[in-house]
């Protein structure tokens, strides 16, 4: 039972992490589609922009744009439910922004068809035409289709009223819609109700919509494709995740196998002068932080600068193409040893400092001193009655361990060029490759919480008086 | 206790397991080890987006001429000799050009058939294919309309296209030749006709046409960009092996029927028997892996470190450094449509406020080439009678106080009333955040026109942040970096002409000159080389009067190569050309 209400708040945990992840790819600023697209301008031509626009809402598609953002939102009544479906993104900002101001969403989509209209009767000119005023036109509609400021809106439109009343190869068609913007945008302003802006309105999308999308992407077998390199994500995160388990793995267990018998021996014998200094050097090593004792590492003892280049330095991937297992092991562990070391020493002081103290702690309890009086052993009294007592923080640590872990290799494996899940996180982020980041953010915390669901469970075995809520008393 | 001895252990374990390294590299066969700062995105010629992929897929497949590193012009790859170029007099392309090639004779794909003419077709029918991931290169080819093939000798062919265009030959010569046995083993594509995708009138209905779709779905997959059984051209390399974030490995083809011709044709040249790049995206590491002998060849060292690693005789013991100029320039866009800097003299005032050499020196250490203008110094028709706008805060408040600026309150800044109000001269500055010389510039820039009376706000935004203030216009100095090509000629109207001063144009200054727009025009159809030269002049003058921009300079490559290389950089991209490295007999002395 304890170890089912355990994971329903797991997976709670997650799932609200994913709404957060989501929430924050979304804010990112800049038009995602606009990647996929070329950035050389594509000629003027109707066709040709009629192709250009048809382009972007296809790649606005495959990327689950064209979807609601969420399962409801939460925003004030000036703006409508259906804003999501506006393409591009430039165009959408600007009718937001003028929302914003305006607050009458009925005057400013007239407005918006008025400028469609403009944009279809553009491309629908005769070839015969003057193409340099047309050229000219079509430069003006695409600055009004983006322009958010009430200030520019009226002056292109001017200008643009001029462009087509001068020239009579173009005037019959383009003058009547020139005026009808005119009046849609003079109707915006007259009948501006801003106050709608400040009343706050609920409005529900349905499961149709983009986070429901990634997230069934994520579940899927393949958890999505990467925008990057068109790779499924679960091959790349696999790829990566080898090398961060083989690191975190080394790390945990070198933490555990010094950390305890180092941790209990400063603890057995506190006003010793050699463990004091031992502590002291921890603490130390503790306040040093892993990116400069790493470069430094590899600077003294990776390359010939001073002689001491004893250690294999950065990974260079010098593994034979036809290699066996074994030899791929051997090159990568060759590799391990300092980006292991850098990763180990800091949460190895951290954990045999704080075993130290609660040894100390139990050391000094009337159980300890009774089991001396009752005569036993000295090594029974430390290891059973003592350790014992004092392991309980220490699975607590263990769980806390995970994150610090993941953390400490993101920096680690940049700096050895290891190509592990933090730098492919890294990257992802930096390239903004949102399945693959998404996926990659969801994968650690789920380590994470697996990490601390596991030290719940062994402490909940360790110490039978832990239930949920239920306090062990002391 | 046990413990310490299983720890004591391990360490001389790992120590001595370590010792056997070599400390140099040895002569292993003739390899090249090159860095690549990112990992490859596609190893497809049509579908890639990241220069590396271009750099790796350039050694599997080949264009019909390529730019020559070493004498920057275009060479013959796969044909005899550069294209017959005639003018089309009739026909629905009249006005146009007609390209006329001939393929080498021994020019061959690797299952021993002939390259022809219907290899160059199907793959710009691919090219053209709206639903094959190739929007980046479709503008270049806009031009091209048909391709005709001697049935007689289907190693010539004719490249239709429908206007001339200055960059013509270069374009329509450049396209990768894909061997359609196997990127389109169920011959999907020979249904088409080149000229029909290249219409604009049918575009809609190949939008919605099924066969394409299932063309283009395979082509756009993951196996025809990752997969080294489907990366095949006719180049004198195959990728071997590619794992994913660390290494690709290519090896030379046995028998590769371009040896023969490589004392004729430089192009062919492909000495190196393996190539093998290993991804290092971070600077320091890379650094330190020079240090180690890690890799053969890199640019785009740190600039920091490569000065350093350049001083240092351990290093400089194994390896060159060069410092060739990049392809792309810095400038300061001006944003001329707000009011603030509408006025030429306001602008020029800002250029006299910016000491360029000053920033090349502080914030690039000295590893740049300042320019007047758009154009490349390498051009021939580079103006050199343009001087340099020199740091000049006397000169710069001068102007300002002509155009009406002049500091009225006395707080330092000037001042001016603009539409019924009094405003200050305080320009915003919009900068990438993740470029530590932008933050640098802006810093520079900031302090100099302070001098000058004119208050910098620096804004430091995300890329594409920064893209789409460009884009809606919503700004007024921005920091920016354009390409600027050593090999070819120079096609401008995208950046000057007034008809690209719309939302995707990048006329982001809101430069509108009529004079510079009909140069732009017929710059782009001028095919005779001095009256083309003399168009050039004359836009470069205008520019230069104008003032867009405040051009800044072109920073130099930060290139490393081993000294068992006998190997010179190049203007052309990366900074080196690997296979035309050649393997020194005896490693040089060490340089004292």
């Amino acid at each position: 039972m304890y170890l089912l209400q355990r994971l329903f708040l797991s997976l709670l945990t997650l799932w609200v992490l994913s709404m957060v992840v989501y929430g924050l790819s979304t804010l990112a600023p800049g038009d995602p589609v606009l990647r996929f697209l070329p950035e050389e301008p594509t000629q003027a031509g109707a066709a040709r922009m009629a192709h250009a626009e048809r382009q972007y809402l296809r790649t606005a598609a495959t990327l689950g744009l064209d979807k609601p953002p969420f399962y409801f939102s939460i925003r004030p009544a000036a703006w409508p439910d259906t804003l999501y479906r506006i393409m591009p993104l430039t165009r959408r900002q600007a009718l937001d922004h003028l929302i914003g101001i305006y607050g009458n969403w009925p005057y400013i989509q007239q407005w918006h068809w008025a400028v469609n209209g403009l944009k279809h009767a553009l491309a629908q000119l005769p070839a015969s035409s003057n193409r340099l005023v047309r050229n000219e036109a079509q430069r003006l509609v695409a600055s009004l289709a983006i322009a958010d400021n009430p200030l520019i809106v009226r002056t292109t439109l001017r200008q643009l009223l001029e462009v087509a009343v001068a020239d009579s190869t173009i005037a019959p068609q383009l003058e009547p819609l020139v005026e009808q913007a005119s009046l849609a945008f003079a109707r915006v302003e007259d009948h501006a109700t801003p106050q709608r802006c400040y009343v706050p309105d609920f409005k529900w999308y349905g499961f149709d919509n983009r986070y429901q999308w990634w997230m069934g992407q994520l579940l899927s077998g393949s958890m999505g494709i990467s925008l990057l390199d068109a790779r499924p994500v679960r091959d790349k995160l696999s790829d990566a995740l080898v090398w961060t388990l083989m690191l975190n793995a080394f790390s945990l267990g070198l933490v555990w196998v010094l950390g305890i018998p180092l941790g209990l021996w400063m603890g057995v014998q506190p006003g010793a002068r050699l463990p004091k200094m031992v502590a002291m050097l921890l603490d130390l090593l503790y306040s040093m932080p892993p990116i400069w004792v790493a470069m430094l590492l590899l600077v003294f003892f990776a390359t010939p600068m001073f002689g001491m280049n004893w250690f294999a330095g950065i990974w260079l991937s010098e593994v034979p193409v036809h290699a066996s297992i074994g030899q791929r092991l051997a090159a990568m562990s060759r590799h391990m040893i300092l980006p292991v070391f850098c990763l180990t020493y800091p949460i190895l002081a951290f954990f045999s400092r704080q075993l130290r103290s609660s040894m100390q702690h139990a050391m000094q309890q009337q159980y300890v001193q009774a089991a001396r009086a009752r005569g036993l052993n000295e090594r029974v009294v430390v290891w059973r009655h003592a350790f014992r007592n004092a392991l309980f923080p220490l699975i607590t640590l263990g769980g806390q361990m995970v994150p610090r872990l993941f953390a400490g290799s993101v920096i680690i494996e940049t700096i050895f060029n290891i190509p592990g899940l933090g730098r492919l996180i890294y990257d992802s982020i930096l390239r903004q490759d949102w399945p693959v980041t998404f996926a990659g953010v969801m994968l650690t915390a789920a380590l994470t919480i697996v990490g601390y669901l596991l030290s719940d469970v062994l402490y909940h075995r360790a110490d039978p008086r832990v239930r949920l809520g239920l306090q062990p008393s002391s | 206790m046990r413990i310490p001895r299983f720890l004591i252990l391990f360490f001389v374990v790992g120590v001595f397991s370590c010792t056997d390294e070599p400390t140099t590299t040895p002569q292993h066969g003739f390899e090249v080890v090159v860095r690549l700062p990112a990992d490859v995105d596609k190893l497809n010629p049509l579908t890639y987006s990241s220069a590396y992929a271009l750099q790796v897929f350039e050694l599997t497949h080949q264009p019909m001429m390529n730019f020559n590193p070493e004498t920057l012009e275009l060479d013959p790859v796969l044909i005899k000799g550069r294209p017959v170029s005639e003018e089309i007099l009739d026909g629905p392309w009249a006005g146009g050009v007609a390209y006329t090639f001939e393929l080498l004779d021994e020019a061959v794909w690797d299952n021993g058939r002939p390259i022809t003419g219907y290899d160059v077709d199907f793959s710009l029918k691919a090219l053209f294919n709206p639903h094959v991931q190739a929007q980046r290169l479709r503008p270049y080819l806009e031009m091209v309309r048909q391709v005709r093939v001697d049935p007689a000798n289907p190693k010539r062919f004719t490249i239709l296209t429908d206007r001339k265009y200055i960059l013509g030959e270069a374009a329509v010569s450049n396209v990768t030749v894909l061997p359609e046995y196997v990127y389109d083993p169920d011959s999907l594509m020979r249904a088409y006709v080149l000229t029909d995708l290249t219409d604009p009138a049918q575009m809609s209905r190949w939008e919605a046409d099924t066969v394409l779709m299932r063309f283009a779905e395979a082509f756009n997959s993951v196996t025809y960009a990752r997969d080294p059984r489907h990366i095949v051209g006719s180049g004198p390399y195959r990728l071997v092996e590619w794992v994913s974030s660390e290494r690709l490995v290519l090896e030379k083809k046995t028998d590769w029927w371009g040896d023969a011709l490589s004392d004729r044709y430089p192009m062919l040249v492909a000495r190196p028997q393996r190539i093998v790049f290993k991804v290092i995206p971070d600077a320091s590491a890379a650094t330190l892996a020079v240090r180690t002998q890690g890799f053969d060849v890199s640019a785009q060292m740190d600039v920091q470190d490569f000065l350093t690693l350049r001083e240092d005789p351990q290093v400089a013991a194994h390896y060159n450094f060069f410092t060739p100029p990049t392809n792309i320039y810095y400038f300061i866009y001006l944003n001329m449509q707000q009011p603030k800097l509408s006025d030429r003299r306001v602008r020029r005032a800002l250029a006299h406020l910016v000491d360029v050499d000053a920033i090349i020196n502080e914030a690039f250490n000295g590893l740049g080439i300042r320019i007047n203008g758009p154009i490349h110094p390498d051009k021939a028709y580079y103006d050199r009678s343009l001087p340099f706008i020199a740091y000049d805060p006397e000169r710069a408040r001068a102007l300002l106080a002509q155009a009406g600026w002049t500091d009225t309150n006395g707080n330092g800044i000037v001042d001016k009333e603009l539409g019924g109000q009094r405003i200050e001269l305080e320009l915003s500055f919009i900068i990438n955040t993740g470029s530590k010389f932008a933050e640098e510039l802006a810093l520079m820039v900031q302090a100099q026109a302070r001098r000058g009376g004119v208050a910098i706000e620096v804004l430091p935004q995300d890329v594409s942040a920064l893209r789409q203030a460009l884009v809606q216009r919503n700004f007024e100095l921005a920091a920016g970096a354009f390409a600027t090509d050593p090999t070819s000629y120079d096609d401008l109207k995208q950046l000057y002409h007034s008809t690209s001063d719309r939302p995707d144009g990048f006329n982001r200054f809101g430069l509108h000159n009529p004079r510079l727009d009909s140069l732009l025009d017929q710059i782009q159809v001028t095919l005779e080389k001095d009256k083309l030269f003399a168009l050039y002049k004359e836009l470069q003058r205008i520019i230069y009067e104008e003032q867009p921009q405040i051009f800044l300079f072109i920073p130099q490559e930060r290139i490393v190569i081993h000294k068992r290389f006998e190997a010179q950089p190049t203007a052309r991209k990366p900074g080196y050309y690997v296979p035309h490295f050649k393997l020194r007999e005896t490693v040089p002395p060490v340089e004292e």
